[in-house]
């Protein structure tokens, strides 16, 4: 596994106006909109700044209105409402009849095909029964099985670069560390890891919709090949499973099978690295809570969820499916609605001082999502972690950025660390 | 959804038939909830011990397939 360059190289340039259309999507404020309302919404736009944007952005955005129309909300490109008061967010999660999924991610759009993501792209009561299906894959009973080999992962993967005194984490710890896991529960070749992140940085990330096109298109035609391998010679993996798995007795469709395999390969390989880096990032700037961490790691656990309320990377998308009133503002059908959980978790009306990181905060948070399609590798998710947090600070002495070293920090749908050098 | 008298002591009412597994219950309030062999909700204990209440009302509200319910213990 050698690794190669997923992150500076990728320093975006302003985002150009997508050359795709998007069925159903528009680059106009719909009519209804009141204009006092409309923003432009860097939070979403696919760019690299060096201020951490959880402290740099989601301030003045808690400091506005509860809703706001912005401009570019929708994919990084097309309008769409926010509302940012966790407990409108939360409101939105559970209200699965007017906020549906539908086509919700654009990724199939994108590439002017109409399949689902699954589950994500669901709705009940489709999404009831397989969700059904999945969930016991990823309780806490079945993730407890995988926890030795999870925490090898976390120690083998440290010890690495331990005695070298310095490191880019992202490269050598956060990326390969979560991912290597996830590849092994797909069956898929972990020494094509850098391959498959720079498809999963081109559809999430890029600034530019045929970049992100592109990415869909390799990892869909990657995965039919698997998927057809897969259902001559069948495993134990994640994507045998999916070939497998019944409704009423009945197989899912072809496209279904593909459509789960894209959505493991979305979840698994992205979020947890985005997550682990972000925490990381955040240790490496403030000493003095890294010591207090390193003094009695019994606070790890809960530190692990308040670094999880206060960096949630993720921003995700409903369709309103009737005309509702949301907050004082008019939502009409087809609107595009951004529900996330990382402007959530910095709303000072849930969370008193949201900018302060208190290990004993304890507090609930929305960073795994909430109701129906709350996250379903959150057990996993949040053992690997709590892991990489014992393990590294275990391994690793006091460490800090490296001199004059400025993370960059990407925005958009997962906003991530997308380097970090530290040194020790 | 919770219903009844607020001085009285609670129960669980679980729907198993609903239950989808996601775990939330187990991991908000392990000592009234956990999923058997099944991937299937169990109710540890079937009235909430009082100093419980508090978890078991979040773990009821927070159910995503809202399968659980917590009544008046004398209903």
């Amino acid at each position: 596994m050698s690794p190669a360059p997923v992150s500076p190289a990728s320093l975006s340039p302003a985002p150009a106006p997508p050359s795709i259309s998007l069925p159903n999507v528009s680059m106009e404020i719909p009519a209804h909109v009141p204009p006092g309302l409309v923003r432009d919404f860097p939070l979403a736009a696919r760019q690299t700044i060096y201020e951490n944007p959880h402290e740099a952005l989601m301030p003045a955005i808690h400091a506005g209105p509860p809703a706001l129309m912005a401009t570019n909300g929708y994919l990084g490109f097309y309008p769409c409402w926010v509302f940012r008061r966790s407990e409108d967010i939360k409101t939105l999660f559970q209200d699965t009849q007017n906020f549906v999924k539908k086509g919700n991610t654009g990724f199939a759009a994108m590439i002017g095909e109409d399949w689902d993501v699954i589950p994500t792209e669901l709705d009940p009561p489709r999404h009831t029964a397989i969700r059904r299906l999945l969930n016991p894959l990823f309780t806490p009973a079945s993730v407890a099985v995988m926890e030795h080999k999870v925490r090898e992962r976390a120690r083998s993967t440290v010890a690495a670069f331990r005695e070298r005194g310095h490191c880019e984490f992202i490269r050598e710890f956060a990326a390969p560390y979560p991912v290597s896991i996830f590849l092994d529960l797909l069956g898929l070749p972990v020494d094509r890891i850098w391959e498959f992140l720079e498809w999963e940085f081109a559809l999430l990330h890029s600034s530019r919709i045929e970049e992100r096109a592109a990415g869909v298109r390799a990892v869909k035609a990657y995965l039919l090949e698997v998927i057809e391998e897969r259902r001559k010679r069948p495993g134990d993996d994640l994507i045998s499973n999916a070939l497998r798995l019944e409704v009423d007795g009945q197989k899912l469709t072809p496209i279904e099978v593909f459509g789960h395999c894209f959505n493991l390969y979305l979840g698994g390989l992205d979020t947890v690295s985005a997550a682990i880096g972000m925490q990381f990032a955040y240790l490496a700037r403030n000493g003095e809570q890294q010591a207090r961490l390193r003094a009695d790691p019994s606070l790890l656990p809960k530190a692990m969820m308040e670094l999880l309320r206060a960096y949630a990377t993720t921003s995700h998308y409903r369709v309103c499916s009737q005309d509702v009133e949301v907050c004082g503002v008019l939502v009409k059908a087809g609107d595009k609605v951004m529900v996330s959980p990382a402007l959530a978790g910095r709303d000072p009306e849930a969370y008193d001082n949201p900018g302060e990181i208190r290990f004993d905060r304890n507090a609930p948070l929305l960073t795994f999502g909430y109701g129906i399609h709350r996250c379903l590798g959150v057990y996993l998710a949040q053992r690997e972690m709590l892991f990489a947090l014992e393990e590294v600070l275990a391994a690793l002495p006091p460490f800090r950025l490296r001199d004059g070293f400025a993370i960059p920090y990407r925005t958009g749908g997962v906003m991530q660390a997308a380097a970090l050098e530290i040194e020790w | 959804m919770v219903s009844g008298g607020a001085a009285g002591r609670w129960r669980v009412i679980a729907d198993r038939a609903a239950c989808c597994g996601y775990a939330l219950c187990e991991e908000t309030c392990p000592q009234m909830f956990r999923l058997g062999d099944d991937s299937v909700i169990e109710v540890l204990q079937e009235t909430v011990p009082e100093e419980l209440v508090e978890q078991a009302r979040r773990a009821v509200a927070d159910c995503p397939a809202s399968a659980l319910a917590l009544v008046a213990a004398d209903d």
